[in-house]
């Protein structure tokens, strides 16, 4: 039976994976909970009297970031209003169990809750878009979808910040994926805690240097509610290379992910590297490196039968639209061009 | 059918592996050998010591190359190739250390 | 969960097919190059060569990658950094059949090449008889061979007076010596094999001064050189990975390190001493490779992952190829054990800062709340080390009082 290592008499129930440290209940809650409190004050993540949305999947990241947000802004005064904002993909089975989570989330934390959908969004659910192009592209088209629907819903509820629930292992992975991948300019921005968006709502991490065991103890000692499945459909190949790798060099020693977000915030990129500037999108208005955003590309595929369209090397994609724009009616709505939701 | 003569060349460190012998002029008995075959045949009659350090699954283990006439075996449908009488096959590790 | 929440992962959706799928493009019927012969090199699954086009191109990339940066004077000493193996000799035949003080179009240096002697757990026999077949060896390529003992470099602390010899035989070959490293092995490897490399990276600057060589050369392959990328990044040295992965390292002002073979992979230049009828070294390995240091781990990966998606290795080198190192405006601090740069914290909250305040948080229950904004949680202004060799520093001290 060991002692905590906080030394308040306790017997230890568990070993902190990021720390080494054995820590009863009690100590392991405070020493998690004030270590997120360490980063929103150090990182002066929110300005008080801000609204919060909180991007909800019913997951442990988001229903532990609820909670402890939600304990912390009680507990030091933060002050701070938030806000539970869910994305409905449409997944028959998957997303109604995880809906169901984030309603219990409202009801627990008493939070209001706001739910978009792909549907009311762009107009096809997630399912529809699989029945129509398969099972190999589609984790691109949700993953589009997704990140614009959370910045269309911030944007909706006129929040101050949007927080997700990106953890210490989300992006030591996504580091060594862009690494893999030769993706600069993500690899150059994947480590910051607050990413601005171009239309104003920032994002942040708070969970940042949270370790996602630790997440999952937290939730299970703290018996918080939450929803755990594989998505259904084919996960994307790359990224599950750098999670194995992730999780073999966690094993030998769990202190490497916090070195790898360390390389990360080291790097510099090249000044002569291309980097993508941001605009809006001309038909949506959405924030974006070319003149049509990812999501309109790919919707305009899915409407008009070609689904491959937005799929592929963006120089390729930029051909085929302008080999379309060829027979566009030039505005007065009589081809198939996406109109802006 | 004749018996097949074929000359073997180790090298790159695999030679150690094959009694440190470099070179090895082998008989097959007729008939039609792939170099899948001459792979197994080696295995049954040359090799040493620790297979697995020089074959995998039905091929060679990743890092050995092969050639046959000076000719990269991935040309010629690395296994599936049929062995001429009097060919060379080369196979060299990039596996041993330096 | 879906695990796919940035904005998807679009471009390398072709990446995706496993190569057991893969199809070789035409089983090539024609050289790339001349389109003439008959090709009998196929290399990364794509490109084929007959023998000529090869071996001529393979000279040209190597002449071509030290033309680009036309760092070497005529005249200058180089040190060439020999291990053994089918790098090793090819570098060896490329020096050899391309250098001529006199001849314009031909190389104008002068190589000496070192061989660091570091196989302690090895027999005393066995590195002995590595010695002397590398020094056999040498004479065919006409080069002056220097021999050095690693173990006795670091002993000595680090000493300029180590022992630098054109006599193999003269190299104390105690293995008592290799006693304090194989403790570090196996304490951690991972972070035994980050000291070691930063040793043999002094130890290469001590001799090239001894020798008076402006430059070093160190054979890394392509392959060596994507693992040492993420190496890095695992190890928290992502900020030196221009310097370790690069083309030149110009850490020291006196002489730069060049990585002239960084553009090759191993089957090319196995092939290339083939055709030149070479035989390489095989020197007798040490170590076997476990699996339980972050380098093993993350060379088998990357030898993985690149059979299967055979752009692996050029994109990560393509990644480092356009990182740069940080212009620190006010002083440019050089951290005293692997004399990179200090990181200079460039935002509000450092990784540094929120360890610390981890470790503290878990073992002093009176630090909360305190204030946060206030209390100097480790971001100590005199840092005399980088962030990994901080770990370093403090894994040294402990295996040495653990021994006393």
């Amino acid at each position: 039976m060991s002692e905590c290592s906080r030394k308040c008499g306790s017997t230890a129930v568990l070993k902190r994976p990021k720390t080494g440290d054995k820590l009863c209940k009690e100590c392991f809650f405070e020493a998690f909970e004030n270590e997120i409190h360490f980063t929103i004050t150090r990182a002066k993540l929110f300005r008080p009297g801000s609204t919060v949305a909180v991007a909800a999947s019913g997951g442990k990241d988001s229903t532990v970031l609820a909670y402890v947000l939600k304990e912390l802004n009680r507990k030091y005064k933060y002050n701070l209003k938030f806000i539970l904002l869910s994305i409905d993909e449409g997944i028959t089975g998957y997303r109604d169990d995880s809906l169901e989570t984030v309603k219990q989330n409202r009801d627990d934390y008493e939070m209001p809750l706001k739910i978009m959908s792909y549907k009311d969004l762009y107009g096809w659910t997630m399912d529809e878009i699989v029945t129509e192009i398969g099972r190999k592209n589609n984790c691109t088209f949700c993953g589009v979808f997704r990140r614009q629907a959370l910045d269309r819903g911030a944007h909706l509820l006129k929040v101050d910040y949007l927080a997700t629930g990106h953890n210490a292992d989300d992006i030591a992975e996504t580091v060594l994926m862009n690494i893999l991948r030769g993706d600069l300019a993500r690899l150059s921005r994947c480590t910051s805690i607050i990413t601005d968006s171009a239309d104003g709502i920032p994002r942040v991490k708070p969970l940042k240097y949270a370790y996602e065991k630790e997440i999952v103890m937290y939730a299970y000692f703290k018996k918080l509610v939450y929803f755990s499945t594989e998505c259904i459909f084919s996960p994307n190949a790359y990224r599950g290379h750098a999670r194995v790798l992730l999780k073999d060099l966690e094993k030998i020693n769990p202190s490497i992910i916090m070195n790898i977000i360390h390389s990360g915030e080291s790097i510099k990129v090249n000044e002569t590297s291309k980097m993508p500037t941001l605009q809006n999108c001309t038909r949506c208005g959405y924030v974006s490196s070319q003149d049509i955003c990812k999501a309109c590309i790919l919707l305009e595929g899915l409407n008009t039968g070609e689904p491959k369209l937005g799929i592929g090397k963006s120089s390729k994609v930029k051909k085929s639209l302008e080999n379309r724009a060829k027979t566009c009616c030039g505005g007065t709505s009589q081809c198939n061009s996406l109109s802006s939701t | 059918m004749d018996d097949l003569s074929v000359t073997l060349q180790f090298s790159g460190g695999a030679e150690l592996l094959f009694d440190n012998k470099k070179l090895h002029v082998v008989q097959l008995k007729s008939k039609e050998w792939t170099i899948a075959d001459l792979l197994i045949w080696i295995k049954e009659n040359l090799l040493k010591e620790r297979p697995e350090l020089f074959l995998q699954d039905k091929s060679v283990r990743p890092g050995i190359l092969v050639l046959v006439n000076d000719v990269d075996w991935e040309l010629l449908n690395t296994v599936n190739y049929k062995i001429q009488p009097n060919d060379r096959i080369v196979f060299i590790s990039t596996l041993h250390g330096g | 969960m879906c695990s796919v929440n940035d904005a998807g992962d679009i471009e390398d959706l072709n990446n995706t097919g496993l190569l057991s799928n893969f199809k070789y493009k035409v089983l090539a019927e024609k050289c790339n190059k001349c389109k003439d012969e008959k090709p009998c090199v196929i290399l990364r699954k794509k490109d084929a060569y007959c023998k000529s086009c090869f071996l001529t191109s393979t000279v040209h990339k190597f002449k071509a990658l030290l033309g680009k940066h036309k760092l070497i004077k005529d005249g200058d000493k180089v040190l060439v950094y020999y291990h053994g193996g089918h790098s090793g000799t090819a570098l060896l035949h490329f020096l050899r059949t391309n250098l001529d003080l006199n001849s314009p179009k031909k190389l104008r240096f002068i190589p000496v090449c070192l061989f660091i002697e570091k196989h302690y757990f090895l027999s005393r026999e066995e590195r002995i008889d590595n010695l002397r077949r590398i020094f056999n060896y040498m004479r065919t390529f006409d080069i002056p061979i220097y021999f050095t003992s690693l173990t006795d470099y670091c002993k000595n602390g680090f000493s300029e007076n180590t022992l630098l010899t054109k006599n193999f035989e003269e190299l104390e070959l105690d293995n008592k010596e290799g006693e304090f490293m194989k403790d570090l092995f196996e304490k951690s490897e991972s972070l035994a094999n980050d000291v070691q490399t930063i040793n043999i990276r002094k130890l290469l600057i001590s001799c090239a001064k001894k020798l008076k060589c402006k430059f070093i050369f160190t054979p890394e392959l392509a392959t060596d050189i994507a693992s040492q990328l993420l190496v890095n990044t695992a190890l928290g040295r992502g900020s030196h990975i221009p310097l370790d992965t690069g083309f030149c390292d110009t850490r020291n002002e006196h002489v730069t390190i060049l990585r002239p073979l960084r553009v090759f992979d191993i089957k090319e230049l196995a092939l290339y001493n083939h055709f030149c009828n070479l035989d390489a070294i095989m020197l007798q390995t040490d170590l076997p490779k476990s699996q339980k240091s972050i380098q093993n781990l993350i060379e088998n990966f990357v030898i993985d992952l690149q059979t299967n998606f055979p752009a692996t290795v050029t994109t990560v080198l393509k990644t480092g190829d356009k990182l740069s190192m940080k212009k620190n405006k006010n002083e440019n601090r050089i951290c005293y054990i692997c004399q990179s740069p200090i990181e200079v914290a460039c935002q509000q909250l450092t990784t540094d800062e929120a360890i610390k305040y981890s470790h503290q948080i878990s073992t002093q229950p009176e630090l909360v709340g305190g204030d946060i904004l206030k209390d100097n949680f480790g971001t100590v202004i005199d840092t005399k080390t980088c962030f990994s060799c901080s770990r370093i520093e403090q894994f040294l001290i402990s295996t040495s009082t653990e021994k006393v």
